[in-house]
């Protein structure tokens, strides 16, 4: 569902059709996710949920517009990023974006049986994994791999360089790749005994 | 630190990041060190993994209090569009009792207009023409085809045997129209007026585009199929189910849907195919014509994903002829082969000679046999 066409075709029915039921498609299928990003600027979730409820009503005002948005995921992300910082300033904090100490889950993480390469035991060794990753380093693995979201536009939505994104999201990878490793190499031995 | 570079080239493969050389780069990286292999490939298994479908409570709870703030500062948000589908909007109101109260009386104004536009479709064609809103109706005999120009402006070609009407509201809010039979349409673009094909399962509701509805009693399926732009199709019966199209598309709903006992009147049976199916359009491999709309260029291309007895339909609407199989064994050959110009003769005595049965012609009336 989160795939870009269906993404694309979404849009398409909001702003031809007004189509109530896609919007709350769309609704759904960002909420929780610009949620948790909305808390980790502004650390309140009652703050970040009125803020992208916000977000979503300025989206159903213009949704006339909606068909002209290229790339509708980063423009949700980028609004609420902008809606978090004017409240920040408006609060007289200082503003800029601290990710450290924030919860960042991952749902894209299960078991599925049909991969029988991979196993419940491992998908908790990776989970562990994450959880140990920088603040920073896990924020941009999520919106990598959770949003979908191209390096460059994680990039700009951070207001970090490219150059650190690759960094961070090779870190991620060792740290997981080594987590899963180690299991793979433990299983290959468990093989060998027998 | 070459496993470092192994881990930034990984990344960026699976995130799609990675350019031409770097490809190459990884590659090499690969076949020099098989060992990584089995992580990469884990890797990338986990990366692509799709997030299961699950209700999410809270977000539709947030859905709820978003809508109240919306309402609150005075937005329009009628949640009953664009559910102007009459059995739709009487499903919803036995279903939730409070929200029939708080229904707009200009709400069930069109409930009830559009309940009226539907029941005209089964009142007898002589008598329409002194109701109030009378229905224009192009029909084709089997045999024939007719191209249309509907009054925005949006052509239709009606295939064989099909019947497509409209009423003089035509334009007003909506433009729709009902089908039965098969019709390819090429709809001028007016997103203030949605253009609305109701057919006996299914509504395909589009802005402008062109797309092919087949939707024939006798067939196991109700076919839509998407050239160009986008379509949204509901099935009458399941009207929160939404199927968007994407270009070079299909989405065909088993004719028993609604009903299963309806089946009956379709002459094949779906047996155990799915009753809603999202497919790609078929291509002729001699010359890619999409098989889906070629009716329209009059040609008639079987290529062996069909039996004989489903291409015989399609051959008795084009020929205006009836056929009927004395062999089931026959009946279940699946024929190829590709004809524009040629007679019923011609093209049952080409499909004899590469699959070997007999025919017997009498006036429109054709037997085949082994």
């Amino acid at each position: 569902m989160r795939k870009p066409e269906n993404i694309r075709l979404l849009q398409q029915a909001i702003a031809c059709f007004d189509d109530t039921q896609a919007y709350k498609q769309l609704f759904l299928l960002f909420y929780p996710s610009l949620v948790s990003f909305a808390v980790s600027i502004i650390k309140s979730k009652e703050l970040a949920e009125e803020i992208v409820s916000d977000v979503f009503i300025k989206i159903w005002e213009k949704r006339h517009q909606l068909d002209k948005v290229e790339n509708l995921r980063y423009y949700l992300f980028t609004a609420v990023k902008n809606k978090c910082l004017n409240q920040l300033h408006d609060q007289k904090n200082k503003a800029g974006i601290d990710i450290n100490n924030m919860a960042i889950e991952f749902k894209s993480l299960y078991h599925d049986p049909e991969q029988k390469l991979i196993s419940d035991e491992m998908i908790s060794q990776i989970r562990a994994a994450i959880q140990e990753l920088p603040p920073r380093c896990r924020l941009i693995f999520k919106l990598v791999k959770e949003e979908g979201l191209k390096y460059k536009e994680v990039a700009e939505l951070l207001q970090l360089s490219v150059k650190t994104i690759e960094n961070q999201m090779s870190l991620a990878f060792k740290k997981i790749g080594m987590a899963i490793n180690f299991k793979l190499h433990h299983l290959t031995n468990v093989f060998s005994k027998n | 630190m070459i496993a470092d570079r192994f881990w930034e080239l990984l990344s960026k493969k699976i995130f799609t990041e990675a350019n031409e050389e770097e490809s190459k780069e990884f590659e090499e990286l690969l076949s020099s060190h098989p060992g990584w292999k089995n992580t990469a490939e884990t890797l990338f298994i986990l990366a692509h993994q799709s997030q299961p479908i699950e209700k999410n409570i809270e977000a539709e709870q947030a859905f709820e209090k978003h809508i109240e703030r919306i309402k609150k500062i005075n937005i329009e948000f009628n949640e009953s569009y664009p559910s102007h589908n009459s059995e739709i909007a009487f499903e919803k109101a036995s279903g939730r009792e409070i929200n029939t109260w708080r229904l707009p009386i200009g709400i069930l104004a069109i409930i009830l207009f559009v309940f009226f536009i539907f029941r005209n479709d089964i009142v007898p064609a002589d008598k329409i023409s002194k109701s109030q809103s009378p229905l224009s109706r192009v029909s084709t005999k089997p045999g024939s085809t007719s191209q249309i120009q509907l009054p925005d402006g949006s052509v239709v070609w009606l295939n064989a045997s099909s019947n497509l009407t409209y009423d003089k509201n035509f334009g007003k809010t909506f433009r729709e129209v009902n089908l039965t039979g098969e019709a390819f349409f090429n709809v001028t673009k007016d997103p203030s007026h949605p253009f609305i094909i109701h057919t006996k399962v299914i509504d395909v509701k589009v802005l402008g585009t062109e797309f092919n509805v087949k939707a024939y009693p006798n067939d196991a399926y109700t076919e839509t199929s998407l050239i160009r732009g986008s379509v949204e199709v509901t099935v009458k019966n399941r009207p929160d189910e939404k199927h968007y199209l994407k270009p070079n598309e299909k989405v065909s709903v088993a004719n028993n849907i609604i009903n299963e006992t309806a089946s009956e009147t379709a002459r094949i049976p779906t047996k155990s195919k799915p009753l809603i199916l999202i497919e790609p359009l078929t291509y002729y491999h001699v010359d890619s014509t999409i098989i889906e709309t070629s009716w329209v260029e009059n040609k008639l291309i079987f290529q062996e994903n069909e039996t004989f007895e489903e291409v015989a339909l399609k051959m008795e609407r084009r020929y205006g002829v009836n056929i009927s199989f004395a062999d089931e064994e026959v009946a279940q050959i699946r024929p190829f082969g590709s004809f524009t110009n040629e007679t019923i003769n011609q093209a049952l005595d080409a499909l004899r000679e590469s699959f070997r049965f007999n025919y017997k012609k009498n006036g429109s009336n054709i037997i085949i046999t082994k």
